[in-house]
């Protein structure tokens, strides 16, 4: 079930108006959203459900072994080693599988090309195996106690906005807050969710679904002759730009729906395009998983305790981890090497003389570095994003090939210069100028003013809901982008 | 004067209340323009560029292009010859000698659905097995009024066609079921679009709001049989979608009638229909308007209902396999074979069959 499918918002609504009756009761809340969110994940794919549930009773277990037996490391292993055998199982059996085949015919039998066919990944397990992981590592830590209801930590683990694709909580920012005592009973700020959403359904159904409308057949169709000579760099923006409104587009609405339960959880992008380097870009893209990565892969493997040689080290291996969670694929190694070999040479270059008289500039010179910093950083990201767009390797070096190799008389036409997704993107940024002043003139002193911009502040919002709703493209919705992780 | 008079009046008798009347109302307003604001936003958007689900249902303001020209009775038609052949690149050059032929082979045209059209379908089962006769069709999938449009326009400009078959699955009628003859237009840059049914209330903003007439398309009821599920083809097929049918068949067999070109008309069932069960509401519907209109039917249900391996006949997208394709047309070769004595040098049915 996604987000913008119609049984979703009727479970949503119907969650949402017995969960406002039964908020005061904590049992009958948590059975409430607990029942909701088994079957949001059940929903056309029963059989995933078991998965999901095993998940729950090893890390709840796990967690309260911890408590009790004093062999603490080896329980540990156990968790976090079940946790990923599971989710390599899932993910890498194919990738696996498919390349010793390859790379000893006589040993493995031929397999044929559809060996893999209906192999599915089960949705979401990237993200509820490392919410698992973290909150072990945690109570491991003592940096928070293991729950002793089971009920409320699988609602934890499980609770339907952050299931599928994140935020990647930890234990602080949820399970915290479904302890007894502690169940919101109020929605947290219904004004900033319902932006949260009207943004979140503008994002993904008018900007991500008409990018993706527009540059999907060129990425169909990169090794084909109908592209020969098409300039791909225009495209490799927009994906950029698809591949960030879908995500945040998924994250702004499960932010919104858990602040109308009454959770508010961390930002997980803060305009990532705007940053001047590769390491500044990983503090803004996808902040919930750079967080888990950096305190549960690179501070335990040394982090930059260890000298330059090992800080390098540790860096391209969490990358590369990184780069492999993302998907069963030889080209999602290569997109996270080339992170962690970007966030190496920007180490390298902030030490040095060049680096160090350039950030003390002032004015004009600072000005126009920082422009420069920002496209070079910017075409970095999207060198990477094209070897994670299309995961055949061929595909990948056609498209990076085509950024230079193009027909001139093919530069300025074709599907990237559909004026219908330049014009969502302007509709975008007007329309958020528009929630922006609104809100900062409701800010302001002055009964009248204030009731006035009060109401503009929710007529933005409510508009914004609706226009996503009308002006999306009409037919199947794509899924997210990050439902294959 | 006598305004601030009585604002005076109310505020000495009950300050507190008016005041709260006066901050719901401001903020009221605030909500209404600001909605208002967003809303003439989206209108922008949508006039400067209509995206392609909302140019479908723009009419003539559709921006829209294409090689079509307006026509009363099949609601649109090529342009012209030379427009037919640029829309369908290359696809006229293996023909181009028969066109004013004075000793033309004997040429078979097939139109329909992907049924017909699609690489291995019957027109291309026909081609490798019918060897007697030339075989034409287009390889594209087409809209039906304009597939009619084709084959006339054909005609008119010399391919000496023998016989035309119109190859018609149950949801080829569904088109009547989104558009009624009178709602295509075709856009001053060829496009069709469709003229959206109205609304009985609110016409006006459906017709001068591009933001309305979308939040219209998107309720449905804009279609010309509103809320028509493509799965009750199978149960129920009248009204006002028989009635566009036959009107659209109509004008076809008179052209047909005064260029003196037999017609088969070859209904074929679909794989709910052979496998599942389902009914024959659409081809029970049409057969006897068809035949009234002097078309010669050619139903192939028999042939498919009685076949003893139905899975093998389909391919997974529940097309036709190679031997559905056989059998489709050692079904119509029977026919033809039976109802027409300038037919009797075909292949043997049987021998196509296997």
């Amino acid at each position: 079930m996604s987000f913008e499918q119609k049984p979703f918002l009727i479970l949503f609504l119907t969650v949402f108006v017995w969960w406002w009756f039964a908020r005061h009761r904590e049992r009958a809340a948590v059975a409430l959203l607990l029942s909701a969110s088994l079957l949001f994940y059940a929903w056309n794919h029963l059989f995933l459900l078991p998965i999901l549930l095993a998940y729950c009773v090893i890390n709840w277990l796990v967690a309260r072994k911890f408590e009790r037996s004093p062999r603490l490391r080896f329980w540990l292993w156990v968790g976090v080693g079940f946790n990923l055998l599971v989710l390599c199982y899932y993910k890498y059996t194919p990738l696996l599988v498919q390349s010793f085949a390859d790379m000893l015919p006589g040993l493995i039998p031929t397999l044929p090309a559809n060996a893999f066919e209906k192999w599915s990944i089960p949705y979401g397990i990237s993200f509820y195996a490392f919410t698992g992981i973290a909150y072990m590592v945690d109570v491991a830590r003592k940096t928070t106690p293991a729950e002793p209801s089971f009920w409320r930590y699988t609602l934890s683990a499980a609770f339907f906005p952050h299931l599928v694709a994140g935020p990647i909580l930890r234990p602080n920012e949820f399970l915290d807050k479904v302890r007894p005592g502690q169940l919101p009973t109020e929605p947290e700020a219904p004004g900033e969710a319902m932006w949260l959403l009207a943004r979140g359904f503008f994002k993904k159904l008018v900007v991500a679904d008409r990018i993706g409308l527009a540059i999907d057949p060129f990425f169909a169709h990169i090794n084909d002759p109908t592209t020969a000579g098409v300039w791909a760099l225009p495209y490799v923006w927009l994906y950029a730009l698809q591949i960030y409104f879908d995500f945040s587009a998924y994250t702004d609405m499960a932010r919104g729906f858990g602040m109308l339960f009454g959770y508010r959880w961390p930002e997980n992008f803060n305009s990532p395009y705007l940053a001047t380097s590769v390491t500044d870009f990983w503090r803004r893209w996808h902040m919930t998983l750079s967080r888990f990565l950096r305190d549960y892969v690179y501070i335990p493997l040394g982090g930059n305790r260890h000298g330059r040689f090992r800080t390098q080290l540790n860096l391209m291996l969490t990358m590369l981890l990184g780069g492999l969670w993302h998907g069963a694929n030889w080209s999602f190694l290569v997109w996270g090497g080339l992170h962690g070999s970007f966030l190496i040479l920007h180490r390298q270059w902030s030490g040095s003389r060049p680096a160090e008289w350039l950030n003390a500039r002032t004015g004009w010179t600072r000005l126009l570095w920082h422009v420069v910093a920002l496209v070079l950083t910017f075409h970095c990201v999207c060198l990477a994003w094209c070897f994670f767009r299309l995961t055949v390797f061929a595909d990948s070096l056609a498209c990076v090939r085509k950024w230079v190799e193009c027909d001139p008389s093919k530069m300025w036409g074709g599907p990237w210069c559909d004026q219908a997704v330049w014009l969502a993107l302007g509709l975008y940024v007007a329309l958020m100028c528009a929630a922006d002043v609104t809100r900062r003139f409701a800010s302001r002193p002055g009964e009248l003013r204030g009731a006035f911009a009060t109401g503009a502040v929710w007529g933005v919002r409510f508009a914004t809901l609706l226009l996503a709703a009308l002006i999306a493209p009409s037919g199947t919705k794509p899924p997210f982008i990050y439902f294959q992780f | 004067m006598a305004l601030g008079y009585l604002t005076h009046i109310s505020v000495a008798v009950k300050p507190a209340q008016l005041a709260r009347w006066r901050l719901v109302a401001v903020k009221v307003c605030g909500f209404v323009i600001a909605m208002g604001c967003v809303f003439a936003l989206g209108e922008l958007y949508l006039q400067l560029t209509p995206p392609g689900d909302l140019a479908e249902h723009l009419g003539v303001e559709s921006p829209k292009a294409g090689p079509f020209a307006p026509d009363d009775r099949y609601g649109a038609r090529p342009r012209s010859l030379a427009a037919l052949d640029a829309d369908n690149p290359g696809k006229l050059d293996p023909y181009r000698h028969l066109f004013h032929n004075p000793k033309p082979p004997r040429v078979w045209a097939f139109f329909g659905s992907s049924f017909a059209q699609a690489p291995g379908m019957l027109a291309d089962t026909t081609r490798w097995l019918v060897s007697n006769r030339t075989t034409f069709n287009l390889g594209k999938n087409e809209i039906l009024p304009v597939r009619l449009a084709q084959a006339e326009l054909l005609l008119d400009e010399g391919l000496p066609i023998e016989r035309i078959f119109i190859v018609v699955i149950p949801l080829d009628g569904f088109f009547f079921a989104l558009h009624s003859l009178e709602q295509i237009r075709v856009t001053p840059n060829g496009g069709i679009s469709y003229d959206p049914r109205m609304p009985a209330v609110g016409g006006w903003f459906v017709r001068n709001s591009r933001l309305v007439r979308q939040c219209w398309t998107q309720t449905g009821w804009h279609q010309n049989s509103p809320s028509y599920p493509t799965r009750r083809l199978n149960d129920q097929y009248d009204g006002p979608m028989l009635a566009d049918y036959t009107k659209l068949f109509g004008h076809f067999a008179v052209a047909m009638r005064q260029r003196r070109v037999p017609v088969t008309m070859v209904l074929i069932p679909n794989y709910e229909q052979t496998s599942r069960g389902a009914g024959f509401a659409f081809q029970n519907a049409i057969t006897p308007v068809l035949r009234e209109q002097g078309y010669d039917v050619c139903d192939v249900r028999e042939a498919f209902m009685t076949h003893p391996d139905k899975p093998s006949l389909f391919i997974p997208d529940k097309h036709f396999s190679d031997t559905g394709n056989r059998l489709l047309l050692a079904t119509v070769l029977e026919h033809l074979k039976a109802t027409s004595p300038n037919d009797t040098d075909l292949p043997d049915p049987k021998t196509v069959r296997q």
